[in-house]
């Protein structure tokens, strides 16, 4: 069983990258914080943990990968209608925002146009995990992570640029 | 590892474990030296350089998120059914309370009691070497702060269990001063800082102290917050809503949450957390006597000296305090703010007056500069070619409209130099 005092430690050095990568991942705070609270109730339960910070990013992912897995079809629809929400919302007086706003719903869109597997390897790199390390929270070869991420890095950057143009031609 | 025949190029996969440092040595130098001399890998290089800066930046942006978005179908437990989710879901937009949005189970609370109490045992520690021993005034004895009796207090297990026992008591919705009442958690003993012989009743003293400074607290932030909602009355709707959610949110165990929920790189954030589920750190009730040497020194439209008599409430942090002028025998409002580096601010409440003090460290009393004035309200009439009588009424009543133009104004005038004025500890005289 994991003690107090290295759940203590682990809750320190993981606590706030793991909150990004789920919010990255889910597009919501409170969402993410909730997650990861739960992926640290299971380090609690865990009897020994080998490499964990690719533990703790498995585990959340995983539970990502739960939730989208029991109700896909609904977390499609929401998404679609808060994209379009938030392509509406930005309308706003201060161009900046309105930018940011742009940008924000482009990269939702882009990321979630990515293979899971792919996302969660882009997402777990940015968060600074080692090859290694995405292997085993993701069950592959440390050899194929080279081309997982570049194949998502690719494929983001086209569906980005896709969209952008996409935004350009609606406004032209 | 990247081990090919002459000729044969890098693949995309392997020039991006490259380009992240992830081949080892001599796969590395191996792919450097081709690519220096192959131009369509060179080519690929750059495209791969501006893939994962262009990727670092679409990530990047995702990071600029609203929270409260998540779907319906989602606020659910987290890996609960399907049934249990619709339920959820709808008991969910019933009550957007903090702790339903944060869903805290027996497990939950249990991780962040345990959690909170580590990392305050684990900071505090660090801290309560530099703590000195804070001498109260006459009459009281010496409380020391950060330190615990070594031979009685409970192990560090102990406090930790006892941490979770209370969070699970929180958790399930045992009444607030109740969670208040069982706050003396004591803190893990560094050892050598109480003599063995006078532990037992420096503790249970620290104990009480401690236990009333946390009921005072949190009756002190209802009472400012209630204060607010009075006040409220002249104020708009917004700032009578942001009033009430500081009422709902005094319980130090919510704040406690609150830290645990939205952290963020203060590491001083678990030791207030803790602190404000243990209120180990508590100071008592203190007074002081506020000094110039300047003839006709005025701080606020009072001469000094004056009082500052300072609630019990935390040693670092926020406690209300009254300032009592010596002269007029007369009262107002006062806010105590001591910080981590032993520094002190007094901002005075008084209607019509507007005085801050800032002070030093404390080296047997406190030096430091004491400024002053007053607050010319004005009420201007906000004159609408449309309702030109309503508007002068806005002049004289609050307008409870949220974008209604303000219709009271404050100028301030402050005085036109500080005074240097000391503080130095004075036995508390009669409520």
């Amino acid at each position: 069983m994991v003690t107090p005092d290295r759940l203590s430690a682990l809750f320190k050095a993981y606590h706030v990258p793991l909150v990004r990568f789920l919010t990255r991942r889910l597009g919501d705070r409170d969402w993410a914080e909730e997650l990861a609270q739960e992926t640290f109730v299971r380090a609690l339960k865990q009897d020994e943990i080998a490499s964990e910070r690719s533990w703790l990013f498995a585990v959340a992912s995983n539970l990502v990968r739960d939730e989208a897995r029991r109700e896909a079809r609904e977390r499609k629809r929401h998404e679609l209608m808060r994209t379009q929400a938030e392509a509406e919302s930005a309308v706003e007086p201060e161009p900046t925002s309105m930018e940011r706003a742009e940008d924000r719903a482009l990269a939702r869109q882009a990321i979630e146009m990515l293979a899971e597997r792919d996302r969660d390897a882009l997402l777990m790199r940015e968060e600074g995990l080692g090859y290694e390390e995405i292997a085993e929270a993701l069950g592959l070869s440390v050899a194929s992570v080279g081309t997982t991420l570049s194949r998502a890095r690719r494929r983001l950057m086209e569906a980005y640029e896709s969209l952008q143009q996409e935004r350009s031609a609606e406004r032209a | 590892m990247w081990d090919a025949g002459p000729g044969e190029h890098p693949d995309e996969g392997t020039i991006h474990a490259w380009l992240d440092g992830a081949l080892d040595a001599a796969s590395a130098e191996r792919v450097e030296a081709h690519v220096r001399g192959c131009a369509a890998c060179s080519g690929l290089t750059a495209e791969a350089r501006g893939l994962i800066a262009g990727a670092s930046r679409v990530v990047a942006a995702l990071d600029d998120v609203p929270a409260g978005t998540r779907p319906g179908w989602a606020q659910s437990e987290v890996g609960g059914s399907g049934a249990a989710s619709a339920a959820a879901s709808s008991a969910a937009a019933a009550d957007r309370s903090l702790w339903r949005r944060l869903r805290v189970t027996p497990a939950r609370a249990a991780i962040a009691a345990t959690i909170i109490v580590a990392l305050g045992l684990t900071l505090t520690h660090d801290r309560a070497a530099k703590e000195s021993v804070v001498t109260l005034p006459a009459g009281h004895s010496e409380l020391r702060v950060g330190g615990a009796a070594p031979s009685v207090s409970p192990s560090k297990d102990g406090a930790l269990d006892s941490g979770v026992a209370r969070n699970l008591e929180i958790a399930q919705g045992r009444p607030s001063m109740e969670a208040a009442r069982s706050q003396a958690i004591p803190q893990a003993p560094p050892p050598g800082a109480v003599p063995v012989e006078t532990a037992p009743v420096a503790l249970s003293e620290e104990r009480v102290a401690a236990g009333r400074s946390a009921v005072q607290v949190l009756r002190d932030t209802s009472a400012v917050a209630a204060d607010k909602l009075r006040v409220g009355s002249a104020a708009t709707g917004a700032a009578a809503a942001r009033a009430a959610d500081e009422v709902a949110l005094a319980t130090p165990a919510r704040k406690a949450m609150q830290a645990l929920a939205q952290p963020s790189s203060d590491t001083l954030a678990p030791v207030s957390a803790y602190a404000a589920i243990s209120g180990v750190r508590s100071g008592a009730r203190s007074c002081y006597s506020l000094e110039s040497t300047e003839s006709g020194a005025l701080w606020g439209d009072q001469p000094l000296p004056l009082v500052v008599m300072v609630d019990s409430g935390p040693a670092v942090g926020t406690r209300s305090a009254t300032v009592r002028s010596v002269a007029a025998g007369t009262e107002a409002r006062a806010t105590w703010v001591r910080s981590g580096k032993d520094s002190v601010g007094i901002t005075l409440h008084r209607v019509g007056m507007v005085g801050t003090v800032a002070l030093g460290p404390d080296a047997g009393g406190r030096a430091g500069t004491a400024s002053s004035g007053q607050v010319a309200t004005n009420l201007e009439a906000t004159v609408r070619a449309d309702a030109p009588t309503r508007a002068r009424a806005k002049s004289v009543a609050p307008s409870p409209a949220p974008n209604a133009e303000p219709a009271r104004s404050e100028r301030r005038v402050p005085n036109a130099a500080p005074l240097q004025v000391t503080l130095r500890p004075i036995a508390c005289p009669p409520r």
